[in-house]
């Protein structure tokens, strides 16, 4: 996006309609933006709560719709807390879209294996939503999904229509069942790698989650034998002001939020510290 | 673009007309400095100020970019009909800049005037601000511009006017379309540059280089920073010799010309919301923590190395240029002398033993 003479320090408003819970530290947000309000799947906002602070998400509802649009937010601290207590018709400001999106047109007549780990799910929900959008283009979509427990488990409301998605085929697991409700894997989110069929000569790979499932899942991947181009993975750092100037997500010689937030693991594989 | 001479005369005229048709800031020495190093700061002079007006030997402790990127300001106010901003636009000229911090604005104006859009704040700033340069006659202990691909003296570009002294007053060279305006405000007081007074420069020039040849000589470097890290880009031990004595205080990062670090601040003061910005330093511990508690550069040597990696490799990469113009304020603010040059013959000296 071009941001020409606009001041990019300025946030958006947006009106609340909704918040509601998905886990037990989890929210989705439903906002509506004053202006129409575009952006590619996989590039992410800064999410102001006036006077409070802000902090970047990826948009986790479809791109196609650009009147309103949904983020699901994990409460790690201060200005995550708030988010959570936002009520119905509160205002809060968004800047952006920021960063490269996921590119789909790379992914067309391929088998697209999606691999999320706990509120990660969150940016691959938008992805799938795009990828559903134009589903015949794809050879297949298969997401593989793990979260630590059944209640932790993002868009449990949305998983039984999925199911009956034509093309999409979903694999899903626990890390652990105290409670037994659970009649799919039990183990961690790599062990799906091994379950799903995917045509590795003709593939790609994306994957988004906490840091030491996507090094993990990475290393799978590899063993696997996914190419390191075709492993793309959303390496979510400490994006600030979103533009590639304020410095905050360095990472070698790119910035997050400019050059990424996605990125192959062929780019960045010889950068320390990329999961930490 | 054109040269002239001014006389001694008619140069006091051109400052106090600068001075009273813009903010004019030029060196002003507080201390000598006899045995300490001298106080010199950029001061606003007014027309009846002018005449105390010298050129300064090297460059000042302020790096440049304060003008530009100050160490705190609005960046955003919403949301309310009319911002009400306060800020001033009369121009502003600064006199007495040198060909480090004229190399350093060129880093901040890659960084805050191109890739994914300009950033307005400096971007005004910048634009209501004219650069009179003159070429280095001295040098100080930690001046290496000359081991960071520059010179003493300004060259071609980044400049509006540049100023050389002569026995009988100044030679003027325009940089600039802004630069030819402020000429062209007074023309009647320019006449033509003498011939040969480029020979006359370069001479000079060649004197003060070889100042800072002789200064750095134990500095200068042999190998390519490719070569240095064929055996490990990371040179892990060897940095943490290097950072041992940091005490963390990032006072190299806020006197880097060219560092433009900034940490966004949520307010809702007086009435209104704003984002202000603050200048930020990468060797600060929690500079890269994401939420979670993750931090990709927990150690102070992987924060060092970090920013020689910005500075020397990252820039060249992105820009085709260095980020460390050679200044050597981070040498001269360090409370422990950490030196980038001598960081530097460490990791080469050390990366390849025999």
């Amino acid at each position: 996006m071009e941001h020409k003479n606009r001041n990019m320090y300025m946030p958006i408003e947006c009106i609340v309609q909704d918040n509601i819970v998905e886990t037990s530290n989890i929210n989705t947000v439903f906002l509506k933006p004053k202006t129409d309000f575009h952006f590619r799947t996989g590039q992410f906002i800064e999410f102001t709560i006036p006077g409070v602070g802000e902090a970047p998400f990826t948009p986790s509802s479809s791109p196609l719709v650009t009147d309103k649009f949904e983020v699901t937010i994990m409460k790690v601290g201060r200005v995550t807390e708030r988010i959570h207590a936002l009520k119905k018709g509160d205002t809060i400001g968004i800047r952006g879209p920021f960063g490269k999106g996921y590119p789909i047109e790379k992914y067309y007549g391929k088998d697209v294996l999606i691999l999320g780990g706990g509120v990660g799910l969150a940016p691959l929900r938008s992805l799938l939503l795009k990828l559903l959008s134009e589903v015949e283009k794809f050879n297949k979509i298969v997401l593989c999904y793990g979260s630590r427990s059944p209640e932790d488990v993002v868009y449990k409301r949305l998983f039984p229509e999925w199911k009956n998605i034509k093309g999409l085929e979903i694999l899903r697991s626990v890390d652990r069942c105290p409670s037994g409700k659970w009649d799919e894997t039990v183990g961690l989110v790599t062990c799906l790698l091994d379950k799903c069929e995917i045509e590795l000569s003709n593939s790609v790979a994306i994957v988004c989650g906490p840091p030491i499932m996507m090094k993990f899942g990475t290393k799978k991947l590899l063993e696997l034998g996914h190419e390191p181009e075709n492993i793309y993975l959303s390496m979510e750092k400490n994006m600030s002001c979103g533009l590639g100037k304020c410095g905050h997500c360095q990472l070698g010689p790119y910035f997050v939020c400019k050059d990424g937030p996605v990125f192959t693991y062929e780019e960045i594989k010889n950068i320390e510290g990329i999961w930490d | 673009m054109q040269s002239f001479h001014i006389t001694k005369e008619h140069w006091a005229e051109f400052l106090k007309s600068l001075s009273s048709m813009s903010m004019l800031y030029a060196p002003k020495v507080l201390d000598e400095g006899i045995g300490v190093d001298p106080q010199v700061v950029y001061h606003r002079y007014l027309p009846e100020d002018v005449g105390n007006i010298k050129f300064p030997a090297y460059r000042l402790r302020q790096p440049i970019k304060t003008f530009f990127f100050a160490p705190e300001n609005v960046v955003s106010t919403f949301w309310v009909e009319k911002p009400d901003y306060n800020e001033s636009t009369m121009p502003v000229v600064i006199f007495g800049v040198k060909a480090c911090d004229i190399n350093a604005i060129k880093v901040l104006d890659k960084m805050f005037l191109e890739g994914v859009g300009q950033d307005n704040e400096y971007a005004s700033k910048r634009q209501r601000t004219l650069l009179i340069s003159s070429d280095c006659t001295d040098i100080c202990e930690y001046c290496s511009c000359n081991l960071a691909g520059g010179s003493p003296c300004v060259t071609d570009s980044g400049y509006d006017l540049n100023i050389t002294p002569l026995e009988d007053g100044y030679i003027v060279e325009v940089g600039s379309e802004p630069g030819m305006h402020l000429v062209n405000q007074k023309r009647n007081i320019f006449r033509e540059a003498p011939v040969g007074y480029k020979e006359m420069q370069k001479s000079r020039c060649a004197k003060v280089v070889a100042m800072l040849e002789k200064s750095n000589f134990e500095y200068r470097l042999k190998k390519s920073r490719q070569d240095v890290q064929k055996n490990g880009y990371y040179l892990t031990d060897l940095w943490k010799q290097c950072a041992e004595d940091c005490v963390e205080c990032s006072g190299c990062r806020f006197s880097c010309p060219s560092c433009y670090c900034f940490l966004l601040e949520d307010t809702g003061d007086f009435g209104k919301y704003q984002k202000v910005r603050h200048w930020d330093s990468c060797q600060y511990k929690g500079y890269g923590r994401v939420a979670g508690g993750g931090n990709p550069r927990q150690q102070k040597h992987e924060r060092l190395r970090n920013f020689h990696s910005c500075k020397l490799d990252y820039r060249m990469q992105n820009f085709g240029f260095y980020g460390c113009t050679g200044c050597g304020r981070c040498i001269e603010v360090c409370p422990v002398k950490i030196d980038i040059r001598k960081t530097l013959v460490k990791l080469e000296n050390g990366s390849n033993p025999k």
